[in-house]
Formats: structure tokens, C-alpha cells, sequence
């Protein structure tokens, strides 16, 4: 429990550490944006998905964000895979691709499957850039700020802003306390690992209850220590570090604007006027898909 | 009989190039048959320690041998590990947050059942350990969780005493206890030597080393630094490992300033003081 390191905030002093965290919140949604807008030619989308990619893992390297850890948790998708594979298999799309010859199955469950992983890789790199490299307290100052606009119909959006920063502040903090939970169960005999379902319930509810318990406590406590220490949601905020916009903001603000602008006129052109088919405009062949 | 570790290492990030050892090259010898106190500044190893002795953590280099088990880093070795756990129990620090059944009897119960006891035998080691720790019937059926802060931390440990361990260890018992509640779990401590269990107690807390334990372990850095008695270490080394001195010692202490004769070598306990202290006065 204590190795859990992905997606946490590293101390480092790179371009995208440095950016806005308001902006990058922007930034974030557009990329997301992007990578999920529609083509009507498998290449096409392929090709765009690929450059929003290598976008990415230039964004990656520039924020040390560590490989290793990501490639770790993408392991774990395998069953998903695995799950997305049977069921293409056995409901193609026959309209656009080839069948596998001397089988009953289509390409199309490849491409497809394949997409779908991507984009789910591409969706985790995206919050792992933005996690690893924003403070958990700066993000929901940029949270709180678009959410300021909602105080007019009083939208509780400080307290909302405060809870989630809390929330993240004591993450760390339950997992340690999880781990001594389970150290201390073990010690009565508590086998968290083997066992049939039932025995493992059981193991889960001695961890459960007692890790509820003392996080409802250590909530109460920490509310407790808010109001001696004068709290008051409702009275008026100054803030000690202000956030601001640099130039490196706008430069990031124009490439991002950038791909996500090109990406999206290319899509609506596609749809709605003629179909892209960027293997066709560049080399004057047919792609096979 | 002892407990003991062989170069015995241990680092939470092992797989790390640059890891940092919790524990380094810890041999120790624990008799059994005395109370033996793991004393050092926070941070310096205590928990993690404690920890490996009934495999809780496994060492990263090096075994610990107690009985007939051997704790080491190979996993498939320590399959004995719930035997272990049975024989050596240890009650972590602020115990009471490990509370989670209905009833304070169930919940006792837990530990034994877990190792194997029938509903009847477990009630039975339950109602046991409940009573050497002044906890009676009427508790029985109720929640734990609507009990007082010492009265959750008895029902704790009543869950482990149940569990009818040789060795106990205790992580820092007297934490956040006042002045009466530690005078009884000393004598919860003494009930305890007297049917033969062997008691590790992890302290910051001199008091209860001087007057209780006759073993210290003194940890720096992760390194054994001492092993001995608590009397030579206070009369001599305490000052070397930046240990605060038990009041007996600072009294002792103050006094020998105006005598030399005196030295604590004679007098254990405050009455002893007192009467020493009298007889000077005469």
C-alpha cells in the first residue's frame, strides 16, 4: 500500500509543473475532447489519434512523468482487452473492413479493440500529466475558480473546493492507516490474502469498518480544529500564493488550441461534408481500412 | 530459550538502487524468560522490528529464529506464518482502531476463532482475557465503539491476549494513557509474567523500562547501539544515546552530587529512595 506512487504529485521544476493550473484544467478537457472525436474512415482516426499520442508522450517527457508506473497500471487493462476482443469478434462491423481469411471473423474487431485501448491509454496519460504535475491543492484552486461564477445562484463552490482538497490531503494519510490496520488484523490471524469468498469477506469487513471509523473520528477531529482556529465558509477569502498567467500558458494554450482546433474543423468536414481519408489525399491509394 | 536475529536487514523500498535500510545488521539475543524493552528515538527502527518477529514484514537480508520458526525473506519458507502469529502476538500502538464487530465478546473472539478455536473454546479464552483485564460481564454485549477511549483500548487487548500467545509484544502501550491507567496495565503486565508469558515492550517511556523491564535493546539509526540491563545503561550510557533518565536515576543522581558514596547501584524503586534518602537524613 505504501508503494502506491502513480499518479501522485512529483516535485519537479519543468514547463508544464510551471503552467496555470486553471489552464492546464482547460487544456486537459480539450485534449480529452479530442481524442474522442469521430471519423468515418478507420486510417483517418488512426493517423489523428496517433499525432494527439506523440503529442502526449512529448508533454510526458517534458514532465518527467514516470513511464514505468504508467506502463504498470496499463498492465492491468489486459482483462478489459481481452473482454472488448471476444465481443468484436462476434459483433463486427462488416459495413468497412475485411474478413480474416479462413475465419468467420472480421479485422475490424482488431481496429476497433485497438482504438478503444488507445484511447483509454491516451486518457490515462492525460490525468497522470495533469495529477503528477499539479499540485493537489492548485487543482482545486483552478477547480474553485471555474466554479465561481456559480456563486451567484449560491453554489456552495468553496466548500466544495475545500472538501475535494481535503479529500486528496488525506489520501496518503488513509493508506497508511490502512496498512496498519491490516497489520494489526494479521496479528489476530486475519488472512487477507488466501482463503475462499466467504473467509475473505470477513477480512475485507475487519478492515472496512475500523478504516471507517477512524476516518469519520479523524474527520470530526480535523473539523473540530477548523472552527477553534476561527473557520468560517461563508466569510470572504484572500489567498497567500495567487495563481497566474504566464507566457508559457498562452504558448501551451495555442498548441493545444491548436490540435484540438484542427482536429475538430477535420471532424465536423468529415462528417458533414466529405469523408477524410488522409492515406488517399497523400499517397493516391485506397487504405486497406 | 531466546529470540533471536541473524544480520538482519530490512527496507521498505528493497527493489530501490539506493535503498534505504529501516533495520541494518541487527543481532540480537532476546531471552525469553525476562522482559526485555526496545528503546530508541522515533525513527530509529522500534516498529519496524517488532514487526519482522512474527513475520509481519519480512527481512530483506538476514533471519529471525524463535522456537522452531525462522522468519526469512523467502516467502515459500514462511508458511508457518499464522503458527507464528499465534505464538508471538503484538499489540500495535492505539490499539483500540482495530475494533470492528458488534459486540465487545465478539469481537474478543475474533482472534481465536481466526486461529482455529471452536465458538465454544474462543468464548471461553474471550471471557479469560476480558476478566484479567477488569472488564465484566455486563461489557459483554456491548458495542465497542460506545465505550471510553481506555475502556476500547483494554477490549483490544483483551483480543490478543485471547489469542493465548507465549510472546507479547507491545507497541508503545502507555501512549496517551493518564498515570492510573498505566499503574494498571503494569499490573496487567505482572499477571501476565506470572503465567509465564514473555513481554516486549516498545517505549519511549523510561519509567517503565527502569522499574520493570531487566533487558533493553537500544536502537540508532536502525542499529542495535546497547543490549543490557536497564541499570548499566542508565548509570552509564543513557547520556551517549540522548535517552531521557527515569526519575529513580535523576533522583539518585542529584544526590550522590552531595555524597559520593551513593551510587543507584543499591536502590531500584522510589520507596527504596525514600528510605535511602531517610536514612541519610538520620
Amino acid at each position: 500500500m505504501n508503494n502506491i506512487t502513480f499518479g501522485r504529485y512529483t516535485t519537479e521544476n519543468t514547463v508544464v509543473h510551471k503552467l496555470d493550473p486553471r489552464n492546464k484544467i482547460v487544456l486537459m478537457i480539450l485534449l480529452m475532447i479530442t481524442i474522442f472525436l469521430p471519423f468515418q474512415v478507420w486510417s483517418t482516426t488512426l493517423i489523428l489519434t496517433g499525432l494527439v499520442l506523440a503529442f502526449l508522450i512529448v508533454v510526458m517527457f517534458l514532465s518527467k512523468v514516470n513511464f514505468l508506473d504508467l506502463f504498470r497500471s496499463i498492465k492491468g487493462m489486459w482483462f478489459l482487452i481481452l473482454f472488448l476482443m471476444v465481443i468484436y469478434f462476434f459483433i463486427p462491423d462488416k459495413s468497412y473492413t475485411l474478413p480474416i481469411p479462413g475465419t468467420p471473423f472480421y479485422y475490424d474487431a482488431f481496429y476497433r479493440c485497438g482504438y478503444i485501448v488507445l484511447r483509454l491509454i491516451m486518457l490515462l496519460s492525460i490525468t497522470t500529466i495533469l495529477t503528477t504535475t499539479t499540485k493537489p491543492m492548485d487543482l482545486t484552486y483552478g477547480l474553485e475558480f471555474y466554479m465561481s461564477p456559480l456563486k451567484v445562484i449560491h453554489f456552495p463552490s468553496h466548500e466544495i473546493a475545500m472538501t475535494l482538497s481535503i479529500a486528496l490531503r488525506f489520501i496518503p494519510t488513509l493508506l497508511d492507516e490502512t496498512n496498519r490496520i491490516i497489520k494489526a488484523q494479521s496479528s489476530r490471524g486475519v488472512d487477507f490474502e488466501h482463503g475462499g469468498i466467504f473467509k475473505k469477506f470477513k477480512a475485507i469487513i475487519s478492515l472496512i469498518i475500523p478504516l471507517f471509523v477512524s476516518a469519520i473520528e479523524r474527520s470530526e477531529e480535523l473539523s473540530n480544529a477548523m472552527e477553534v482556529r476561527g473557520y468560517n465558509p461563508k466569510s470572504k477569502r484572500s489567498r497567500y500564493r495567487m495563481l497566474k498567467f504566464h507566457w508559457c500558458d498562452l504558448f501551451a494554450f495555442l498548441i493545444v488550441g491548436a490540435i484540438f482546433g484542427g482536429i475538430l474543423t477535420l471532424s465536423i468536414y468529415d462528417q458533414n461534408i466529405i469523408q477524410i481519408n488522409i492515406i488517399y489525399a497523400i499517397f493516391g491509394k485506397m487504405p486497406l481500412f | 530459550m531466546s529470540l533471536r536475529t541473524n544480520s538482519l536487514f530490512f527496507s521498505y523500498t528493497p527493489k530501490n538502487k539506493d535503498k534505504i535500510y529501516a533495520i541494518r545488521d541487527i543481532n540480537i539475543d532476546i531471552p525469553l524468560d525476562k522482559t526485555t524493552a526496545i528503546v530508541g528515538k522515533t525513527g530509529s527502527g522500534k516498529s519496524t522490528l517488532i514487526q519482522t518477529f512474527n513475520a509481519l514484514l519480512l527481512p530483506t537480508e538476514g533471519s529471525v529464529e524463535v522456537a522452531n520458526f525462522v522468519v526469512t525473506n523467502n516467502r515459500r519458507k514462511n508458511k508457518a506464518n499464522k503458527d507464528l502469529r499465534k505464538y508471538i502476538g503484538i499489540v500495535f500502538q492505539f490499539p483500540e482502531y482495530q475494533l470492528f464487530e458488534e459486540t465487545v465478546l465478539t469481537d474478543v473472539k475474533f482472534g481465536p476463532k481466526n486461529f482455529g478455536d471452536s465458538d465454544e473454546v474462543a468464548t471461553k479464552k474471550a471471557k479469560v482475557a476480558l476478566s484479567m483485564l477488569g472488564i465484566d460481564e455486563s461489557y459483554y454485549e456491548r458495542s465497542p465503539f460506545e465505550l471510553s477511549g481506555g475502556e476500547r483500548r483494554k477490549v483490544a487487548l483483551a483480543g490478543i491476549l485471547a489469542i493465548d500467545p507465549d510472546i507479547i509484544i507491545f507497541d508503545e502501550p502507555t501512549a496517551g494513557l493518564d498515570n492510573k491507567s498505566v499503574d494498571e496495565l503494569l499490573d496487567i503486565f505482572t499477571n501476565l509474567r506470572k503465567i509465564g508469558k514473555t513481554i516486549i515492550v516498545v517505549t519511549h517511556d523510561m519509567n517503565l523500562v527502569y522499574d520493570f523491564c531487566e533487558n533493553v535493546v537500544v536502537l540508532e539509526n536502525g542499529q542495535v547501539v546497547y543490549q543490557g540491563s536497564p541499570k548499566s545503561l542508565f548509570s552509564c550510557n543513557s547520556q551517549l544515546f540522548s535517552l531521557n533518565l527515569p526519575n529513580i536515576v535523576k533522583i539518585i543522581y542529584e544526590i550522590s552530587k552531595y555524597n559520593s558514596n551513593i551510587s543507584n547501584s543499591n536502590i531500584k524503586t522510589l520507596e527504596e529512595a525514600i528510605q535511602f534518602i531517610k536514612e541519610v537524613k538520620k
